[in-house]
């Protein structure tokens, strides 16, 4: 054997990892259309991101116009009144599709020599590509052009503060997700949660009087104090910074900038802290308990084998799958938001409409709280309905080799997936009553038959899709789950369809005159779609073992 | 004449123009210990696949305890346990919910799934990781929870695919004693493995794939006899593995001499720059 050299060993440069990143993120995108599906999954993907840029472009040309107008007008402090929704969409808008997000994972990376600055900043840019950062990043353009046109000369200040807060989201969102992933990975804090929740459930019902009363107080009496206090968070500093700048308060001007770039700084600091700890190595686990657990006294094997008592009574893979779905679900930081939604909507719904004068649209569509929610609450399950193998994962492999057959194993899923919505459409029930008084009783005759129709509808096509277009999806992660762009919009489409055909009974009971009659035309509907269910249950089977090969490779992807 | 545990006539898979398996044709008896040898992309894990239902054969038939698995799927698997190359563990269940829906999935009721969990856990020795989730689990640790979930029913044939990987010694002994209590009780047993002292060990019928085709197959004493007999009547030796008077060729000189391969490659001596 020749002599050895050792190796060349130099340090990475950074630049260089990132730019060998990049690239191969764009060659895992240019290979990704070799095949038929991941051409479909481009198209899809450009199509979403159409309507996200016109989306965006609408809101450019908005904020464009507003920040001409306030600024040109003397009133930059009013920027702040379109930064702050903007904030807020930036950063809930995430979270409430992050059963839905199309995040790549970042820290498949750190097996590599990666150093600890390149990290973050791949994690960021990784981060950055959603819809929202397009969106937020076509309003500040536009705020930015606008805000420029109507004063010239403050030009660069106006694109310094919109790079900062464009920044300043970026690092937010980021910081946000880090810390969620971080305490949802543990049981006690999933528990917390939760009673959270339903403490904004009930605690929703006390606001009630309390806002009755504030409606009579005027404005600005009621919200001086927080119009002052705003300026100084991020959304109202650079609107501060710039009424400032135009009326030619250089020490204010200069102390809202700094103040901002502290903002940034300290969102920074906070993301940092969690990536450093996710750089180290260490793992979101449900084994990492804060102090060991006393053992109980019953000897470990009696332990082990002690089934859990709500389930004592069923036997059998149908039942095994809806719990072992159900545990799943259980230990999943993504749907913990998802499905607080649909009662904040009712909350939004509620708030909305408090302001509305009587016969104002908000108002009116504050009594439909409850088939709103529910609906929504559908929606969000769908991402799971239509992708149901996905959570299992290489696991899925488990379901070929074990005797059962397909349509077992989408019962037991479908199973759990109704009770987890009946779960949430009983919440949301409560919570519009508490909200708004219970819906009439036609309406909520109406919408439980109505959920019945569409649960099945999308239980139907969800199983044939979730053998199609299986998508592997990891339940530990907020986001970072890769792209479903076909399936979506293909859910998308399949929404529309259900929609209309309860469109069609609503339609018809308009028609007579008679809204009394839609539970019982959503009930024929309902029905029918339970045959429906029955049938593309049984082409299950079929379709598993015709598709076994790409839905076990898709699946075990690493 | 007993009907073969497990029997393949003309199995073939194709991936586009590439025949993974070509035309194997296996027999494997009842009680029988069988290793199923091959080197890397020889076509074992494609064949394993589709002899535990993972991956439909291009062409010929499987017959697993006389059933046909084509026709017959549901009631072959029902009587089959399996260890797959990548575990198929549901990593976000604990080992004890998992043993427990494996147990309901092949039939048994609760409480007999439930007992059973707590005896595999016990045996395998995780019964202190319980409560943790797999996916928290070292391979090791995995691999064992795999194998309880693959004999939680009691099958009458098992296939492994690399059973012993990752699997420390300690373990290792007692798992080899719970596959051998197996086949005194009955049982068939389907071992891949690349590590051949185990199956050398383990196995007392073995068959060799390379390039996809069957290339041995039989006791180990027949293999060796064919191998020395095809020495003998070769003028020259060629793998370097040479047979002496009186030698007892082990399984990995059987393997190397079967395969043509031989016991280093010269390219190794070319990577001059590892160290």
């Amino acid at each position: 054997m020749a002599e050895l050299e050792p190796p060349p060993l130099t340090a990475p440069r950074w630049g260089t990892q990132l730019a060998a990143i990049a690239r191969v993120r764009w060659q895992l995108t240019v290979n990704s259309v070799r095949t038929t599906r991941g051409a479909l999954e481009m198209v899809a993907r450009i199509w979403v991101g159409f309507w996200f840029a016109v989306m965006g472009l609408a809101g450019a040309f908005g904020f464009g116009v507003g920040g001409w107008y306030f600024l040109g007008h003397g009133r930059g402090e009013w920027i702040a009144a379109m930064l702050w929704p903007l904030l807020l969409f930036w950063q809930v808008f995430p979270l409430a599709t992050s059963a839905f997000a199309e995040h790549a994972d970042s820290s498949q990376f750190l097996r590599y020599p990666l150093g600890y600055r390149a990290y973050v900043v791949v994690r960021v840019a990784f981060g950055a590509l959603d819809a929202a950062t397009l969106v937020g990043i076509l309003c500040l353009l536009g705020l930015t052009a606008g805000c420029a046109i109507a004063a010239p000369r403050l030009a660069p200040l106006i694109l310094l503060l919109a790079i900062a807060f464009l920044v300043f989201n970026l690092l937010l969102a980021q910081m946000i997700f880090a810390w969620l992933e971080h305490w949802l990975a543990r049981r006690r804090t999933r528990e917390i949660l939760s009673v959270l929740f339903l403490l904004l459930v009930f605690g929703v019902n006390f606001l009630r009087p309390l806002t009755r009363g504030a409606a009579h107080l005027t404005v600005p009496a009621q919200w001086a104090g927080l119009v002052a206090a705003q300026r100084w968070l991020p959304p109202g500093l650079p609107a501060h910074a710039l009424a400032a700048a135009a009326a030619g308060q250089a020490w204010t001007l200069a102390a809202a900038v700094v103040l901002l770039a502290a903002w940034v700084g300290g969102v920074l600091a906070l993301l940092s802290r969690r990536l450093r700890a996710d750089y180290r190595g260490e793992t979101l686990s449900e084994g990492v308990p804060g102090a060991p657990r006393r053992e109980k006294k019953q000897s470990r094997a009696a332990a082990a084998a002690a089934p859990a008592r709500v389930w004592s009574g069923l036997s059998g893979p149908v039942p095994a799958i809806a719990q072992k779905e159900l545990r799943y679900l259980a230990r999943s930081p993504m749907m913990y938001f998802p499905l607080v939604m649909p009662v904040l909507l009712l909350v939004f719904f509620r708030f909305g409409s408090l302001n509305g004068a009587p016969g104002h649209h908000a108002a009116n569509l504050a009594g439909f709280g409850f088939p709103v929610g529910a609906a929504y609450a559908l929606l969000v399950l769908t991402n799971l309905i239509f992708n149901c193998l996905g959570t299992d994962a290489v696991g899925a492999q488990f379901y070929y080799m074990a005797p059962v057959r397909f349509r077992q194993v989408f019962l037991g899923k479908n199973l759990a997936y109704g009770l987890l919505l009946a779960g949430e459409v009983v919440v949301i029930y409560l919570a519009a009553c508490l909200l708004d008084g219970p819906p009439a009783v036609w309406l909520t005759a109406a919408t439980l038959v109505g959920m019945v129709f569409a649960a099945l509808c999308n239980f139907s096509c969800g199983n044939l899709l979730s053998l199609s277009m299986p998508k592997k999806i990891d339940l530990s992660r907020l986001g970072r789950q890769g792209s479903r762009g076909v399936s979506s919009l293909v859910a998308l489409a399949i929404q529309g369809g259900v929609a209309a055909l309860a469109g069609i009974a609503v339609l018809i009971a308009y028609l007579l005159g008679r809204l009394w009659l839609l539970p019982l035309f959503l009930a024929v509907e309902a029905v029918l779609a339970l045959v429906a269910y029955r049938v593309t249950l049984g082409l299950t089977d079929r379709l598993a073992l015709s598709s076994r090969e790409a839905l076990i490779e898709e699946l075990s992807k690493g | 004449m007993e009907t073969p545990a497990v029997a393949t006539s003309g199995l073939t898979r194709r991936f586009g123009q590439l025949a993974a398996v070509q035309d194997v044709d296996l027999q494997v008896a009842p009680g029988q210990f069988f290793g199923f040898l091959g080197p890397n992309g020889a076509g074992k894990s494609t064949t394993i696949k589709m002899l535990t239902g993972l991956l439909a054969p291009s062409a010929g038939s499987i017959r697993i305890l006389g059933l046909d698995l084509m026709t017959h799927g549901v009631e072959v698997k029902r009587q089959i346990g399996v260890v797959p190359e990548g575990m198929a563990l549901f990593g976000r269940l604990t080992g004890t919910e998992y043993l427990n829906f494996v147990g309901q999935m092949y039939g048994l009721d609760r409480p007999t799934a439930a007992k059973r969990t707590g005896e595999l856990l016990e045996f395998m020795q995780l019964a202190d990781q319980r409560k943790k989730l797999i996916t928290d689990y070292s391979h090791g640790m995995q691999k064992k929870l795999a194998l309880a979930a693959a004999v939680i029913h009691g099958p009458r044939v098992l296939f492994l695919d690399e059973p012993f990987e990752g699997v420390d010694a300690v373990a290792s002994v007692t798992l080899k004693a719970m596959l051998q209590s197996m086949i005194a009780r009955g049982a068939t047993i389907f071992l891949t493995s690349h590590v051949l002292e185990i199956v050398e060990r383990l196995c007392s019928h073995v068959a060799i794939i390379d390039h996809g085709r069957l290339v041995a197959q039989g006791s180990l004493d027949e293999l060796r006899q064919g191998v020395e007999a095809r020495a003998a009547a070769a003028a020259g030796d060629a793998s370097g593995t040479a047979v002496t008077a009186g030698e007892r060729l082990t399984l990995e000189q059987i393997f190397l001499r079967i395969v043509g391969g031989t016991a280093a490659s010269p390219a190794a001596a070319e990577l001059s720059w590892l160290s």
